[in-house]
């Protein structure tokens, strides 16, 4: 399912972030959950943002609506054009949900208990666009049939108690797209739901971008994900972009340390039996400023790692942050 | 939904029985003869005898107890022992100040509880967060005669602005409703602080938040309504405490409503008065239950249609 999408390539920057810091307050001094993040999505493309836990992926994903509770953000944050990190708390309001949709990683908790699927697309819908009941409930009912809920009308009155998680997310999912947003924002979107469910959700993920021209920041842990449908990825680790590429390129030839270990921890399909591989050690959650992040864990780490921070080098498609990359065979 | 209302009506009736059976208990386990003590320590044996069977208390228990359930179908509670009137005309007499004085005590609880709550959790460990908990806190520990004392002490004798009770205007109810309802309020205001904090860190409302709501909304519409499920719990639970306040505080600010009739008719020991007081009060407790109950579906969708 793996898409070149010749669109994107010539389309405008639609978001990019520019050595975005977000730090919390803390107990024993501050955090730098995300140290420097580079990042640019065009019109109309998927970019799968990949990494463990912890390295800061989410807090990336969040900072872009300014939902972080108690961080402080610095940086660039630019959708087409307006800079939202210095935006007024009204204007920023009326981007959310309406400019950036949201899909968030658990369906069962994420919708409100309280009201019916259609009140709280209807809501999603009022918000920002000057419609009444009426008119919102067709949109409504519009968006849930396009994410392939057959029985739009019965979903449209039911509570999310009553559906199963693979119809939640759907219905997250028309929320989240029903103003038609430039940019939706997916974390971890498939993380809670069973295999053939994740497959399908992504499949009306990449079907939505096509028919809206949306573009997508996908969030997730998982290469396999990435590997069916987005355009490009960006791989984090302790707060920073290591290692950007299209999506082909990347799985095929990792250049970073980290990337390669990152695929080489995918479960093989082909029935192999030796062990799961796991990257030894542990992220640091305070790595030293002054060196590669991944040092400590890499195989490869040299004195100059642990004396200095590689830089993001790009050169055509692809960024990397490493003193020695791999040599990739042409 | 209907079905639910019906199935909660029908799980009243034993509760209902129950509390029957235990108030005609208490004339046969209270220690003394009711026959004798209604006669008079002048009464001669022969006299008590006559009194007892032309009452009834002759025959076996089970026998007056059907009489006792026929008596009452027929709106029959007996005759005060102390005033020969009927009792259902005197608890008549006196319900309607109970409830006011309830009801008030209600209204100034929810909206104080509410309000002290909410504004509590919106801002977590702020100044006016710490305040407000702090009076809380001390609202639930002040025992409620002290309070009420205090209570009539600055603002009826020092301040003269209210009247220390009396029935004649709603005035007078002020003050021993403020005294009823202020602990029922600070313990609402602790819950509705913790249930507010709780949900305003679900998952649904950061997507509200997502969606570009304004945070009154975030708060008014997607918390508020799945917070107040347990702070109906505990309305429900607390109208009952405070029908049992109201005995306290109706003898304070002497309201003559059935709380002060249930504490003279025990000290006069006036079984029917007695009876009638506390099956008027068991019966208003369990009304409050059922109506807690059946709101939960108001509020709750996931209790009308059966969880998933």
């Amino acid at each position: 399912m793996s898409c070149p999408a010749p669109i994107a390539a010539l389309a405008p920057d639609l978001l990019t972030i520019r050595n975005l810091r977000v730090h919390f307050p803390g107990q024993t001094g501050e955090v730098l959950a995300v140290d420097g993040v580079d990042l640019t999505l065009r019109a109309g493309e998927i970019v799968g943002l990949v990494g463990e836990s912890g390295s800061g992926k989410s807090v990336t994903a969040m900072s872009i609506l300014r939902l972080v509770p108690g961080a402080r953000s610095s940086g660039q944050i630019a959708l087409e054009g307006r800079d939202l990190i210095g935006l007024g708390a009204a204007e920023m309001r009326a981007l959310r949900g309406d400019r950036i949709g949201m899909v968030f990683q658990n369906p069962m908790t994420s919708l409100n208990p309280a009201y019916t699927i259609g009140n709280q697309l209807i809501e999603a819908v009022r918000l920002h666009r000057p419609l009444g009941r009426g008119a919102a409930r067709k949109l409504a009912l519009t968006r849930l049939a396009e994410v392939g809920l057959t029985d739009a009308a019965r979903v449209f009155t039911s509570y999310p108690h009553e559906l199963s998680g693979g119809m939640r997310q759907r219905a997250m999912i028309a929320m989240a797209m029903i103003c038609a947003p430039a940019l939706l924002i997916a974390d971890e979107p498939t993380t809670a739901l069973g295999v053939t469910t994740q497959a399908q959700i992504l499949h009306l993920l990449d079907r939505l971008r096509r028919e809206h021209g949306t573009a997508i920041l996908l969030i997730t842990h998982d290469l396999a994900v990435v590997a069916a449908i987005c355009d490009r990825v960006a791989v984090m680790y302790a707060g920073s972009v290591v290692e950007e590429a299209p999506s082909d390129d990347l799985i095929d030839r990792p250049r970073h340390p980290y990337t390669r270990a990152l695929i080489e921890a995918i479960p093989s399909e082909t029935g192999d039996r030796r062990r799961l591989y796991s990257i030894p050690g542990a992220a640091l959650m305070r790595p030293d400023a002054q060196a590669c992040a991944f040092a400590p864990r890499c195989a490869t780490a040299s004195e100059r790692c642990r004396a200095a921070r590689p830089p993001l080098i790009t050169s055509g498609a692809r960024g990397l942050r490493c003193w020695h990359p791999l040599e990739v065979s042409p | 939904m209907i079905g639910n209302v019906i199935g909660r009506l029908l799980q009243v009736l034993p509760t209902l029985f129950g509390v029957l059976v235990l108030v005609f208990a208490m004339t046969h386990v209270l220690p003394g003869d009711p026959a004798r003590l209604i006669a008079g320590p002048e009464a001669t044996d022969a006299e008590v005898a006559g009194l007892r069977a032309d009452l009834g208390l002759d025959q076996p228990v089970g026998a007056q107890f059907i009489t006792y359930l026929s008596n009452l179908s027929r709106g029959e509670m007996g005759r005060s022992l102390h005033s020969n009137r009927p009792v259902v005309d005197e608890l008549a007499a006196r319900l309607p100040r109970t409830l006011i004085l309830t009801g008030l005590a209600l209204a100034i609880m929810i909206s104080l509880g509410l309000a002290a709550g909410i504004i509590s959790a919106i801002k977590p460990d702020s100044l006016r967060d710490h305040l407000l908990t702090g009076l809380s806190l001390t609202g639930i520990s002040v025992p409620l005669f002290w309070l009420g004392l205090m209570l009539v002490l600055v603002f009826s004798y020092h301040l003269r602005w209210l009247p220390t009770g009396g029935t004649s205007s709603l005035r007078g109810y002020i003050l021993p409703a403020v005294t009823l309802g202020l602990g029922a309020a600070a313990m609402l205001a602790r819950l509705m602080r913790s249930s507010l904090l709780d949900i305003i860190h679900q998952d649904y409302i950061r997507t509200a938040r997502a969606k570009g709501a304004r945070e009154a909304v975030v708060i008014g519409r997607h918390a508020l309504r799945n917070a107040l499920i347990p702070a109906v719990t505990l309305i429900g639970l607390e109208a009952g405490i405070l029908l049992g306040g109201a005995v306290i505080v109706e003898t304070i600010f002497s309201i003559n409503g059935i709380g002060r009739y249930l504490v003279q008719s025990i000290q006069y020991r006036d079984y029917p008065a007695t009876q009638g007081a506390v099956l008027v009060i068991a019966v208003i407790f369990i009304t409050v239950n059922l109506l807690t109950d059946l709101s939960y579906g108001l509020l709750d969708p996931r209790q009308r249609r059966g969880a998933a």
